[in-house]
């Protein structure tokens, strides 16, 4: 197997399910396309397991967050797709202000000397 | 409520949502294989990739149901069914181990069951925890801890307290009745008026008493017993305010009280008031009180406060005068239970043990079931089952089997109760409420349950502790049991081989303690004697003459029946029914003033008392017609009472000086139940003295006495037809009353220990056994290597002996620490009775061992060959 070794990024915890919704944001898709984007959009950083991709969609799911049903791929294969719902576009304003509030908390503390030349 | 609903839908949908889950997967197994076919991989390769990538499907799997919620009651259902699938496919397990359980839960069941009703269901009064009964405190020859009140006590208690809200007493007594089918005669008890409002009890019709209806001179008025008033009023509200006639004396009915008055263990059928008089002297002591604590006053702070007040009224001449006397209070739960509750205790912690014992044999046969079940565990384990949820699904089996013990034991427990209600003497208090209710059954469910996760946990840790390796490893073939799971076994052995000890020496103290009371000596022959108590109240025998010319006649018409020996009248019999002690005086002894005078029992008898229980005459002479009422006064004295008050001199023609020369010493009777120390006894002619209280007796040639009941009872009537007669019986059936309690519960703590016994032999034999079929192929390469058949018993001997020695070492630590707390119910025999404890030794040690052999015999008899070709 050929496959190179990547610097992964350990997710934290609840992150997933906000990368989730806000990649739904850009219209339904199944599971596998879901993981592919995130993979994609994170320069490859970023790997979801399978594992813990399905559960985190049907926890959603079970939220209300999300919505699912089967429609045909872009192969034309049935595939369950997952879109958002009202609930969870609001959920995701809320989930991306909380996490970007945190990430500038942290970069600040991080980077002090970044302040002091601002 | 959104989410619940959904969860429901989704719960309803489940099938559907499985099989989409799995397309769902399978969606993304085939794009993420299309994905690296076009990556330019082959394509069996690139699926095993994607598959690789996947990870474990049915854990993946798993995790996402988990998402939609309620897996948890899924996964109960699941592991049920599955439960009751493995236990249906090993009846003989099942059956061995549900049938163990039954019985430990069942006895324990049973047991709570009476527990419940005695001792845990609370008084019917209301706050019983204030109450408490008061008596005073004397030395033990004038009354002892619970000395009467006198009714200057209680008004001079009323007056001067502080810590009391109300005090009542009252006394019991009896009333003859002519008003039902047979003149009869019923227990009753005189109150004060304020008796059943300090009680905190209502009158479940009518009323109960009002403040002036205990003064002299007020109207008779009576409060029925809901007893009472069924079985002879069939619970006609209309009784109210009719008048029924007891003794010569009209009564007006007021009320009825309610059914669960459980004031006593014997049923009381009349209630009424107490008229005192005003006190001109301290004495006569006859009353019980009753006190209802202030609120925030504590016990102990009442008693500190009481021994301070004063008397204010002088010692009379005939009182016990010259004593010590305290206040003295206890708990009203304590009145009432006494030391029932000490013995109740014991048996449930007797049921508890042979319980847990139960719960170590199970314990065992699932360890050794489990043994045979470690390779479907590291299966388990291998296809991604965690810890978790294998202990689960385990303590799922084992609660199950619990639950089936635990029902099957409350058949066995309904069954037992009914048994335990006949065997049970009647003194027990509160015994009609027993039987299964909401409480009993509760109980039973948490004990099913904590011994099905008690049982269900040993070997599930040892279980799901072995690694994956190890348990592939040696699974395959096992040369010898392993060591930690033998560690195991003996533990369970050793545990339930030392709970067995304890029970055996509990039984053994408490059983030799029932012999050796049974085998006091009352100073009285009981066979072939009828008594029955006939109490001469009413018009016909107010004076004392009217009594005079009563019994004479009495006994000479019983006399004439055929087959009557002997027949006697007197007031006390033995063993514990004794009328009343006082103080009396030798004739030129003066009384020294710091000495309390001397007290002892007046017996008052007909002239051929001594000869009808065979009491034997150890000086002078009996009683004899010669001792008629216009005679000289005569007293005859026991052996005791000659012993402690004429030491060295001859008692024959002294003087007491209330009752007579003494002109005979008989023999020790005890009048004070069978297990007290023999106190003074002072014989009066029934001639010389009164008494309306009295017990006839007929000693009989009749092998059975109760044959006579007839013709005496008609003898009886002739004279007086509207006498009622009670307590009809044999002599020996008054004396088997006597030991009753000590009867029942040593019965129920042997039937225990015997049940103990035979659980731990039964998992000793087992685990021993197993052993022996675990190290066959041990034993047959010893055997192949030339060791002799006596060292391969021994080998096996060995094992048994550590562990019994082991178990019965501890077990007799725990008993040396534990029968302490029988200490009260044991009659002269020691807590720590070392013949006791060596019979259980012995006892214990023998059946371990003899559980030892069968299989170290099995042992002897394993053939090389065939054990080593067993791979």
């Amino acid at each position: 197997m050929s496959r190179d070794v990547r610097s992964r990024v350990e997710l934290l915890q609840g992150t997933l399910e906000l990368l989730i919704l806000r990649t739904l944001l850009a219209g339904p898709t199944h599971g596998h396309a879901i993981a592919k984007h995130i993979h994609r959009t994170s320069e490859e950083l970023l790997q979801i397991e399978t594992g813990s991709l399905y559960p985190a969609l049907h926890r959603l799911e079970a939220k209300g967050w999300i919505g699912a049903s089967w429609d045909l791929s872009n192969k034309g294969k049935r595939a369950r797709f997952y879109r958002l719902t009202p609930l969870g576009r609001k959920q995701l304003v809320t989930e991306q202000s909380k996490w970007e509030t945190f990430s500038r908390a942290v970069a600040l503390i991080l980077n002090p000397a970044d302040r002091e030349t601002e | 409520m959104n989410s619940f609903f959904r969860k429901l839908r989704w719960l309803a949908q489940r099938r559907d949502k499985e099989a989409e889950l799995r397309e769902e997967l399978r969606f993304h197994l085939d794009e993420e294989a299309g994905q690296r076919q076009e990556d330019g991989v082959a394509a069996d390769e690139a699926r095993f990739a994607a598959r690789c990538e996947l990870g474990n499907l049915t854990l993946v799997e798993e995790d996402t149901r988990t998402a939609w919620g309620w897996t948890w009651l899924e996964e109960i259902t699941q592991d049920l069914r599955y439960g009751l699938r493995l236990l249906r496919k090993s009846p003989g397990f099942t059956a061995v181990a549900v049938l163990t359980l039954a019985l430990g839960i069942g006895a324990n069941t049973a047991i709570f069951s009476v527990v419940n009703a005695v001792l845990l269901k609370s008084l019917p009064f209301k706050d019983p925890e204030q109450l408490v009964m008061v008596w005073n405190r004397a030395a033990a020859a004038a009354g002892g801890d619970r000395t009467p009140l006198a009714v200057a006590d209680l008004l001079d208690w009323r007056a001067q307290n502080r810590s009391f809200a109300d005090i009542a007493a009252f006394q019991w007594g009896s009333f003859n009745y002519a008003g039902g089918d047979l003149p009869e005669q019923l227990r009753a008890a005189n109150v004060t008026a304020n008796f059943f409002s300090v009680l905190g009890v209502q009158a479940q019709l009518g009323r109960t008493f009002l403040p002036e209806e205990d003064r002299p001179g007020a109207q008779h008025v009576a409060l029925l017993s809901d007893g009472f008033w069924r079985s002879r009023f069939a619970s006609d509200t209309q009784v109210l305010g009719r008048t029924l006639t007891l003794g010569d004396e009209a009564y007006t009915v007021i009320g009825i009280l309610p059914a669960k008055l459980d004031f006593t263990a014997k049923e009381v059928s009349l209630w009424t008031t107490l008229q005192l008089k005003p006190p001109t002297r301290r004495g006569p002591y006859f009353l019980t009180g009753v006190a209802r604590l202030k609120k925030d006053v504590s016990l102990q702070r009442a008693r500190v406060e009481m021994s301070t007040l004063k008397t204010s009224y002088p010692s009379g001449q005939y009182t016990l005068s010259g004593q010590q006397f305290n206040f003295n209070a206890v708990p009203v739960s304590e009145f009432i239970l006494g030391d029932v509750r000490l013995a109740l205790l014991v048996l449930m912690a007797a049921a508890t043990l042979v319980l847990l014992i139960a719960a170590v044999n199970v314990a065992n046969l699932m360890l050794v079931r489990s043994a045979a079940r470690v390779k479907e565990m590291s299966l388990r384990t291998a296809l991604g089952a965690s810890r978790s949820r294998i202990i689960r699904q385990l303590l799922t089996e084992s609660t199950l089997l619990a639950v089936t013990g635990g029902a099957l034991g409350t058949l066995l427990a309904i069954a037992g109760v009914r048994v335990l209600l006949k065997i049970a003497p009647d003194t027990i208090p509160r015994l009609s409420q027993v039987g299964i209710d909401g409480r009993v059954l509760g109980w039973t469910a948490l004990v099913s349950v904590v011994t099905g996760l008690l049982f269900g946990l040993a070997p599930k840790w040892q279980t799901t502790r072995l690694s994956l390796e190890e348990a592939l490893k040696e699974s395959g073939r096992a040369t010898t049991e392993s060591t930690g799971k033998r560690r195991w076994h003996s533990l369970l052995v050793v545990t339930e081989l030392s709970l067995a000890v304890m029970l055996l020496i509990s039984a053994g103290l408490l059983t030799k303690s029932f012999w050796r009371l049974q085998r006091v000596d009352s100073g009285v022959s009981t066979e072939r004697i009828l008594t029955m108590q006939i109490p001469l109240r009413g018009p016909h025998y107010e004076k004392a003459q009217q009594l005079d010319s009563f019994y004479p006649h009495l006994l000479e018409r019983i006399q004439t029946l055929p087959s009557v020996r002997a027949v006697a009248v007197s007031n006390s019999l033995p063993p514990d029914s004794n009328e009343y002690s006082d103080n009396f005086s030798i004739e030129g002894r003066p009384a020294v003033p710091s000495q309390p005078p001397p007290i002892a029992y007046m017996i008052l008898v007909s002239t051929d008392y001594f000869r009808a229980f065979s009491i034997p005459l150890r000086k002078g002479r009996f009683f004899t017609t010669a001792d008629a009422a216009n005679s000289p006064p005569v007293a005859i004295i026991s052996e005791t009472t000659a012993r402690q008050f004429f030491p060295n001199e001859d008692p024959l023609g002294k003087r007491i000086t209330e009752k007579g020369e003494i002109v005979g010493v008989v023999g020790d009777v005890k009048y004070s139940g069978l297990a007290d120390s023999i106190q003074p006894a002072i014989y009066e002619p029934l001639t010389q003295a009164h008494t309306w209280d009295a017990f006839l007796s007929v000693r009989t040639d009749a092998a059975d006495p109760l044959s006579l009941v007839t013709a005496v009872r008609d003898k009886i009537k002739s004279l007086d037809p509207e006498l009622p007669v009670s307590q009809v019986g044999t002599l020996e059936s008054r004396f088997a009353r006597a030991v009753a309690q000590p009867r029942f519960r040593t019965t129920l703590i042997a039937s225990f220990a015997a049940l103990a016994l035979v659980l731990a032999v039964v998992g000793t034999y087992g685990v021993i056994s197993y052993s022996v079929t675990q190290r066959t192929h041990e034993i047959g390469i010893r055997v192949a290597l030339g060791a002799p058949r006596k060292s391969v018993l021994k080998l096996v001997l060995g094992q048994g002996t550590a562990l019994a020695i082991a178990g019965v070492l501890i077990g007799l630590a725990g008993s040396f620490a534990l029968t302490g707390l029988l200490r009260n119910l044991l009659f002269n025999v020691s807590a720590t009775d070392w013949p006791t404890f060596a019979g259980t030794t012995l006892l214990l040690s023998g059946t371990a061992l003899l559980a030892c052999y069968f299989p170290a015999r099995r042992a002897t008899r394993v053939d090389p060959v065939q054990a080593l070709r067993h791979e």
